[in-house]
């Protein structure tokens, strides 16, 4: 075991020199631990004032709504997706789906901004044919209070990306398990939970996971395309990191420390829930 | 079992990483002994300084490199490197070097203003005073203006050279606006009620509509009465409600009913130039000819302002406390902000920039020059900007603004 451990080293030492150096000094200054601007008194007043801040809990409820929903619509319309590339097994096809998959964030931003704001392309299109009378008759997609284009392009990106991971899962179905099953008389409801459920969950919780804590603390999208009277909790973080007055600098540590306290959390409940469902536990 | 050893390792080379930085504390050379501007040109003679500031802007960039780039190598034998980062990244770069105990670093001249600088002061990341050592600086500008002695109502003490003017300046169609432009914030809202979804803002954070929102204030309550106020939230809100009592009123006539906002200024002019809304406003005085020579907007779109003014600002220049070439460096922002170099910038070509000279002590004919520079471009004349200025309320005071704006006006 010895040199097969000791290969893991250099992998270990960059992240840990990466994120927990990182991780140690975001906790330092959130604390209160901030030398350069004379601030060094240790207490947890950083955590107090960000938590009880009156639009905290509004833009937690918010930052969900975005993550949760993007989430399961990706993960439904995404496994769905995967289903359709099983069936039409065209090469053409598994490549215009994974193109999306290599376009950052923050482009897709701009083009659905482009696309579909008021001054956007498709508004712009229906005026010139007289669909409607001014362009503000456009229904607002972006900066909405309901966050429709940021949701758009989470979708747009998490979807191709989730279509192309339960791929390679359904792919061994295909190897007969479900017919071996049926041979064996197993009911539909049956091969559901005890075939099918088993083999994708895990790969599903993994991606719900990965997914959520993404959308949750995304900055770009929000930042381009939200309603500035719905922040994300990763927003207004931003903002207290680049006020000008260095003492509010702590906070917004203080409450990056919180997002990522959050989105541990629902890791490891994740987790928990997967290893509950069948195919979870350990096998002997 | 080996598990300690593989922990041991990664402590211990963890720790080795971090006394790497620690040793090389050398001292600076130059530190104290530049006496005067002469001093600071005889030492400077081969050195490589580095110019640090934002380069979104393509024609302040081609004014660096091929106006006063040459120029420091002919007349000083001095290299300039002009380096493209973001203000915020270069403050970022400075905090982390000083907390790492680092004394020489390679940014020299940085191009800076207002909270930045109010960020580099308190963690003392400039050096300074530099004004004193500076030439143009006494000979070319308003030595005790506000200006000089204060950036956004933090006291600059020497630590800083005024380098460019910035206003905001509003920008509308003569042709919707046929009874005059809204020149004060009662007109404006007339106007929105009778033209509801025709104005809008960009939401503070965002630099420009912070400063919109500042700009409505003292429009209503007095420059004055918001300078004086004390810097906390219960304070400064009795001054200011009368203004966010105005937004609220004006709320309900703006785009989309005031229930959203743009987020940045690129939107504002898109949704502008779409017809989608009739006012967009820049902090760039030459905003509109700009955009009218790129036709992206009208030609019957032009400039105008408060009649009680507009927030004006300086940009200014300063150096990093852990530049190892400081006599370079204040013979670099000299020449840039040298009588020469500067109506070069107030060219077509370089941007159209406004000087940061006191036209008092300019010759008739260089004033001559720069008002015929600015003619005919749907911008206003330079001595009716100067009238129509108020001066930037106090950097502590605009994140306290923004948060009452946010609680008031937009959570309202």
């Amino acid at each position: 075991m010895n040199k097969r451990k000791l290969l893991v080293v250099p992998f270990l030492l960059l992240n840990s020199v990466v994120i927990l150096a990182a991780l140690f000094k975001g906790l330092q200054i959130s604390l209160g631990y901030y030398p350069l601007i004379g601030l060094n008194k240790i207490s947890l007043t950083n955590y107090q004032q960000v938590l009880s801040d009156p639009f905290f809990q509004k833009s937690l409820g918010y930052s969900c709504y975005l993550a949760l929903t993007a989430t399961f619509l990706s993960l439904l319309a995404g496994v769905g997706l995967s289903f359709l590339l099983i069936r039409v097994r065209k090469s053409w096809l598994h490549k215009i789906i994974s193109l999306p998959i290599s376009l950052p964030h923050i482009i897709v931003a701009l083009m659905v901004m482009q696309l579909i704001s008021q001054s956007g392309i498709i508004s712009r299109l229906f005026f010139q044919l007289g669909l409607i009378k001014e362009i503000d008759h456009f229904p607002l997609l972006i900066h909405d209070s309901g966050g429709f284009g940021i949701i758009f392009v989470f979708l747009y990106k998490e979807i191709p990306y989730v279509a192309v991971t339960t791929f390679a899962i359904l792919q061994q179905l295909q190897l007969g398990y479900i017919e071996v099953a049926k041979n064996l008389g197993a009911s539909t409801t049956r091969i559901f939970f005890s075939v099918i459920l088993p083999m994708l969950q895990k790969t599903l919780i993994t991606l719900f996971i990965i997914l959520f804590c993404f959308t949750f603390a995304s900055f770009e999208v929000p930042y381009l395309l939200g309603n500035p009277s719905n922040q994300t909790v990763a927003l207004t973080a931003y903002d207290l990191f680049t006020q000008a007055d260095l003492t509010t600098r702590p906070q917004a540590f203080a409450l990056n420390l919180v997002i990522s306290g959050i989105c541990l959390v629902i890791t490891f409940v994740a987790l928990t829930i997967s290893r509950i469902l069948p195919g979870g536990r350990k096998k002997p | 079992m080996k598990k300690w050893l593989i922990s041991l390792l990664t402590v211990g080379m963890l720790f080795s990483l971090t006394a790497c930085k620690t040793n090389d504390t050398k001292e600076t050379k130059t530190e104290e002994s530049i006496s005067s501007f002469s001093d600071a040109v005889k030492k400077s003679k081969g050195e490589t300084v580095t110019f640090y500031g934002f380069s979104g802007d393509e024609k302040a960039n081609a004014w660096v490199d091929e106006v006063v780039t040459p120029a420091m190598k002919e007349k000083y034998d001095v290299t300039v490197k002009r380096v493209p980062m973001d203000i915020d990244q270069i403050l970022n770069k400075l905090t982390t070097e000083k907390e790492a105990g680092t004394k020489e670093g390679d940014i020299d001249v940085i191009w800076i203003n207002g909270e930045n600088f109010y960020t580099a002061k308190q963690a003392k990341l400039l050096y300074g005073p530099i004004t004193k050592k500076i030439e143009s600086f006494e000979k070319l500008m308003d030595v005790d203006g506000h200006n000089s002695k204060y950036d956004f109502g933090v006291k600059i003490d020497g630590y800083e050279v005024p380098y460019g003017s910035a206003q905001l300046v509003f920008a509308g169609d003569k042709e919707k606006f046929k009874d005059g432009f809204p020149t004060g914030t009662q007109a404006l809202l007339e106007y929105a009620k009778a033209n509801p979804g025709k104005i809008t803002y960009t939401a503070p954070p965002e630099f420009t509509g912070s400063a919109f929102v500042r700009n409505v204030i003292c429009d209503i309550v007095g420059y004055d009465k918001v300078e004086e106020a004390k810097a906390n939230k219960e304070d400064l809100y009795k001054v200011i409600k009368p203004g966010l009592d105005y937004l609220n009123e004006i709320k309900p006539y703006l785009w989309q009913e005031g229930k959203t906002y743009p987020t940045t200024t690129a939107e504002l002019d898109q949704m502008f130039s779409a017809g989608q809304i009739d006012m967009s406003y820049s902090y760039s005085q030459m905003h509109v000819a700009e955009k009218r020579s790129d036709k992206e907007f009208k030609a019957t779109t032009e400039s105008f302002l408060f009649d009680k003014g507009t927030i004006a600002n300086q940009s200014y220049l300063a150096i990093a406390n852990t530049s190892k070439v400081k006599a370079g460096a204040l013979v670099l922002i000299n020449e840039m902000t040298s009588e020469s170099a500067q109506l070069k910038k107030a060219e077509a070509k370089y941007g159209y920039s406004i000087p940061p000279f006191d036209s008092n002590k300019l010759s008739d004919e260089t004033n001559q020059t720069l008002t015929d520079l600015y003619k005919n471009q749907g911008v206003l004349s330079l001595e009716e900007m100067q009238e129509k200025q108020i001066p930037e309320v106090q950097a502590e005071k605009i994140p306290i603004i923004e948060a009452l704006w946010k609680e008031h006006v937009l959570h309202e």
